[in-house]
């Protein structure tokens, strides 16, 4: 084992300013014994999201592309470098500064906790990019415990309501059983390959998975872990429950960071074993692929509950996603690979958006929005509203916001594999889609009543709606330059 | 260029609306705007080479490279004329809906404006691509139209409307997808160019349900089904009309239903000819069906708006009549007809709502009298009545004429059950008048309910233009016939092997290759 050098230093300095950004308020707390104020504790938080963000374009980007190569390791090859962990470190701290901004004002989060609260994420954001860099099945398990036990207690921090307390345990015990089925697919892949680093195994895999049953059980209680990590349908049913419980500012932390994290980990596993023909495995994929999006999309349309409908339709999202990886791990990582990293970001905006609309509608701390509550709301928030209803429009997939363009890209490149089916399911699943994302537009615009719930203090939320919602048309017009911007980003080379 | 302008400028007119307040300002400015965009629509029209079937004032820029999908416009004989009426609607309707539209008056302009652009867009479209993507943006505004400012039933309409129209087009978008991988497997490259994919040979088993041209046939024809609509997946069109407000009827009758006939014309036609030879005639029988069954349901309505758009299924059915019997009479009324209905099935949605405006009652029962109430009203609606019942001299004579015409070249007994179908047209419109205009007073009429003031000059005006239009299209087709003629002989004569080219204009085809 050679001693670390500095680049390896380098690669996690943007951890380590969120490390340390993470710390400040809770420390000010603990030897102060008061809150620093609610202000000062976003805005360092912020600075050390824009710092890591900083870092990861000086640092990390900078080394990798001065390299030269496809990818490089650290710690001895147990982190890796490539461009779809900087690119994926991007959304992340994207995603987690837009998060502080909710939860600065969210009135379930913005309590006496908020220094907590900000640790936690802060936490859990290091939790996320240490997931798209991990190289090696062990540290990919530890990391991810490291995500998902900061969001358990995210989750379980806010002091009301009994659905947050239920929410929490209920995330905890099946979050639990996952990583359990992970790791025991985990031993059972370094029992019949010898071997943990990725690389490792995804070259071997070709060759193992012919001669070796255990090695298959494995891979398949892997994907099952994993599986119940981005929520995909028969592993899903702890996500309507545990979204609509929590906080919202968490709730949209865990549809997005959370679940793009674990994408990227779950592409990792299999972006190595390109020669690994497996029809089962194809087959398991797009039936999991297949019946995620349909389910989601068919569950949705029963929901009353704003939060509860955007859980279902975030798994339907899973569903969506998946074809990029589908045809990303069957053979097309280039093209496949790109337009799923491309549709997590947008999904990760659209979600952003949509929560914020949520959130700034929270006028207590226990608040559950249903859709009919949104009546009159046109009326009285016309602003509000009209960003509601873009950012619908884009989830729903409709031209011209990048909603359709991320949705367009998957399903071509699923054709492109040859997976018609599974791209007519997801026409058919986006239609079902469109009805469900309009309630809501029909009940704001086309219903009279008096709209009354309104978090009085949520400019900043409202305003990241809004820049959501006009993201959601600029992207959609520029599409193809951010698509090719993606692509080139993440692989130079091609 | 200046087929993107008549994109882009109706864009900009909606956000220039954003930023006022002023109800009025924001109605001048909208008439304005959309006249001086129907002028600009006409000097498209004045540039279009008549001789010519390739597509002319072509615009071409990269967007999606990598799988061939690119922004390309132009317009060919099919297209241009729907452009302009387009163009024409949209101030006349602004100016109808002058005091009729009260509530939320930007809003309702900058859906107009948004309409409009996403219809032409849809026009002009060379892309298929580009062609789904304003096909579906179309939608929205027009679902914003009938969801805020229609009637009681409105969101059942929308719902309604919506969902047929979005089920219909992810066949389509699924064809066109199977179409472009079709294109990278022969032609070697990604494309959704439309003058590429008529190159692409699509395998053809006759006989057979299940073979790739039958199935993309049905995949794109169910979609422009729904859309124009054909018997049986019409249903959505009565409750969308009687719902929408004018302004929305209007659009909706006049250049929407369109859209769906001009898909037939330009992809179903042209690309799938096997199939249109073994599965045209499921159309034609629908396209007759359609025509006395919209007749007969008319006959019994009580509502007159519901009269007026059981009358368009009928009418629309005249159109995929004349375009599945694939000979020139029979193209060339359709295209004719496309146009007659959409001037006069829209004046009468446009009388009507301005008789809805006075007395709140679309109810046929109880009105009577209204010719010496309004009798300004009652000549404008006679004349219109004339059109859709196909009197000569009117427009809606030489469009049924040409297509009955078509109809008897083809199959005689086809064209023997469509003419009943004028006569029925007779029966129920007659009727309506009839008990509308004549006879004794009803109870909206004798004053009971307050007196009924006239036409003004501003409702005159908005129904000028389509007085002029009727009676121009039946004293001298010819001149609306010529633009399409080119094109409609290139289909008839190249029907199994349809191609397109770019109209000779230097620029354009460097920027091409």
């Amino acid at each position: 084992m050679e001693a670390m050098n500095l680049t390896e230093l380098l690669v996690i300095t943007p951890l380590v300013a969120l490390f340390i950004g993470s710390i400040i308020p809770i420390s000010v707390k603990a030897f102060t014994g008061r809150e620093m104020g609610a202000f000062a504790s976003l805005f360092s938080a912020i600075v050390a999201v824009v710092a890591a963000a900083g870092l990861n374009i000086t640092f990390v980007n900078g080394f990798w592309k001065l390299s030269g190569v496809n990818f490089m390791t650290a710690f001895s090859e147990n982190l890796i470098v490539d461009g779809i962990s900087v690119w994926a470190s991007y959304v992340i701290y994207i995603v987690t500064g837009f998060v502080l901004m909710l939860t600065y004002e969210n009135k379930a989060t913005r309590g006496h906790q908020l220094a907590e609260h900000i640790f936690l994420i802060l936490n859990a954001a290091i939790g996320m990019v240490l997931v798209t860099m991990a190289n090696n099945l062990i540290i990919l398990f530890l990391v991810i415990e490291l995500m998902s036990l900061s969001i358990y207690l995210l989750i379980a921090l806010s002091r009301e309501g009994v659905f947050s307390k239920e929410a929490a345990l209920k995330y905890f015990i099946l979050g639990s059983v996952g990583s359990a089925i992970l790791l025991y697919g985990i031993a059972f892949i370094y029992g019949s390959a010898g071997s943990t680093v990725l690389q490792t195994v995804g070259e071997a895999a070709a060759t193992i998975f012919a001669n070796d049953k255990i090695f298959a059980i494995g891979l398949a209680l892997v994907i099952a872990g994993m599986a119940f990590k981005v929520a995909l349908v028969p592993f899903h049913s702890w996500a309507p429950d545990v979204y609509q419980g929590s906080a919202t500012p968490v709730t949209t932390f865990m549809a997005t960071g959370v679940k793009l994290a674990s994408f990227i980990a779950f592409l990792r596993l299999f972006i190595y074993s390109q020669s690994l023909d497996a029809s089962a495995i194809s087959t398991l994929l797009q039936w999991l692929t297949v019946i995620t999006m349909l389910t989601g999309s068919i569950a949705a349309l029963r929901q009353e509950n704003i939060k509860r409908m955007l859980a279902y339709s975030s798994i339907a999202h899973s569903g969506y996603a998946m074809m990029g990886f589908l045809s990303a791990s069957m053979g097309s990582a280039g093209e496949g690979t790109t337009s799923m990293l491309f549709y997590l970001l947008i999904y990760s905006l659209m979600t952003i958006g949509s929560f914020a609309v949520v959130s700034a509608m929270e006028a207590k701390e226990d608040s559950m929005l249903l859709i009919d509550d949104l009546r009159g709301i046109a009326k009285r928030q016309p602003m509000l509203a009209f960003t509601f209803a873009i950012i619908l429009l884009s989830l729903a997939g409709i031209p011209p916001t990048v909603g359709f363009f991320g949705k367009l890209y998957l399903i071509l490149s699923v054709i492109d594999q040859g997976y018609v089916w599974v791209a007519l399911m997801a026409m058919v699943s986006s239609a079902v889609g469109v009805y469900f994302y309009l309630r809501p537009i029909v009940v704001m615009y086309m219903t009279e009543g008096a709209f009354t719930q309104i978090n009085r203090n949520s400019y900043l939320t409202q305003s990241v709606a809004l820049v959501m919602a006009l993201a959601m048309v600029a992207l959609g017009i520029m599409a193809s330059p951010l698509y090719n911007f993606v692509k080139n980003s993440v692989f130079p080379s091609l | 260029m200046i087929l993107t302008l008549l994109i882009v400028l109706p864009l900009l007119a909606a956000l220039m609306l954003l930023p006022m307040k002023n109800e009025k300002g924001i109605r001048v400015f909208s008439l304005v705007s959309s006249g001086l965009m129907f002028i600009l629509s006409l000097c498209a029209l004045s540039q279009f080479d008549k001789t010519s079937a390739d597509f002319q004032l072509t615009l071409y820029r990269e967007w999606i490279p990598q799988f061939g999908i690119s922004y390309f416009v132009g317009v060919d004989g099919f297209s241009i004329l729907l452009v302009v009426l387009t163009a024409l609607l949209t101030p006349i309707v602004i100016a109808a809906s002058w005091t009729s539209i009260t509530d939320r008056v930007k809003g309702f302009h900058i859906a107009l404006f948004v309409l409009q652009a996403a219809v032409i867009g849809s026009f002009v479209s060379i892309d298929t691509v580009l062609f789904y993507l304003f096909f579906e943006l179309s939608l929205v505004p027009m679902y914003f139209i009938v969801g805020i400012w229609g009637g009681e039933n409105r969101i059942y309409a929308t719902y309604k409307f919506f969902i047929y129209t979005m089920a219909g087009s992810v066949f389509m978008l699924a064809g066109i997808a199977y179409l472009m991988i079709q294109a990278k497997a022969q032609l070697g490259y990604y494309t959704a160019d439309v003058m590429d994919l008529y190159k692409v040979s699509i395998p053809f088993v006759d006989g057979e349900f299940f073979t790739p041209q039958t199935l993309l046939f049905f995949a794109f024809a169910v979609a422009f089904a729904i859309k124009v609509p054909v018997f049986p997946v019409h249903t959505w069109l009565p409750d969308a009309h009687v719902q929408a407000p004018t302004a929305g009827s209007v659009i909706l009758a006049g250049v929407m239903l369109k859209m769906g006939t001009y898909g037939f014309l330009r992809f179903v036609l042209p690309m799938f000819p096997e199939a249109v030879q073994v599965w045209g005639s499921v159309f034609l029988v629908l396209g007759v069906i359609g025509i006395v069954y919209g007749a007969l349901v008319a006959m019994v309505q009580v509502d007159v708006k519901k009269l007026v758009a059981y009358s368009s299924v009928s009418h629309m059915g005249y159109v995929m009549l004349g375009l599945f019997v694939l000979n020139v009479y029979g193209l060339n009324g359709g295209l004719f007809q496309m146009l007659a209905h959409g001037v006069s099935t829209g004046g009468l949605f446009l009388m009507v709502g301005m008789v809805y405006e006075r007395t709140h009652s679309r109810e046929i029962a109880k009105y009577g009298g209204l010719a010496k109430a309004m009798p300004v009203f009652t000549i404008f609606f006679l004349i219109i009545t004339f059109s859709s019942i196909a009197v000569p001299m009117t427009n809606g004579f030489v469009g049924e004429f040409l297509i009955l015409l078509g109809t008897f070249g083809f199959s005689s007994k086809l064209g023997a059950i469509a003419v009943t179908g004028v006569v029925l047209g007779a029966a129920y419109m007659l009727w309506m008048v009839k008990k509308v205009f004549f006879g004794p007073a009803g109870e909206l009429v004798d004053g009971s309910h307050g007196e009924l003031k006239d036409l003004n000059c501003r409702e005159i005006a908005a129904l000028i233009p389509i007085v002029v239009l009727i009676f121009w299209m039946g004293v001298m087709p010819r001149s609306f016939l010529d633009y399409s003629q080119a094109s409609v002989n290139h289909l008839v004569e190249n029907k199994d092997n349809y191609e397109l080219k770019i109209y000779p204009q230097p620029e354009a085809v460097a920027e091409k290759e």
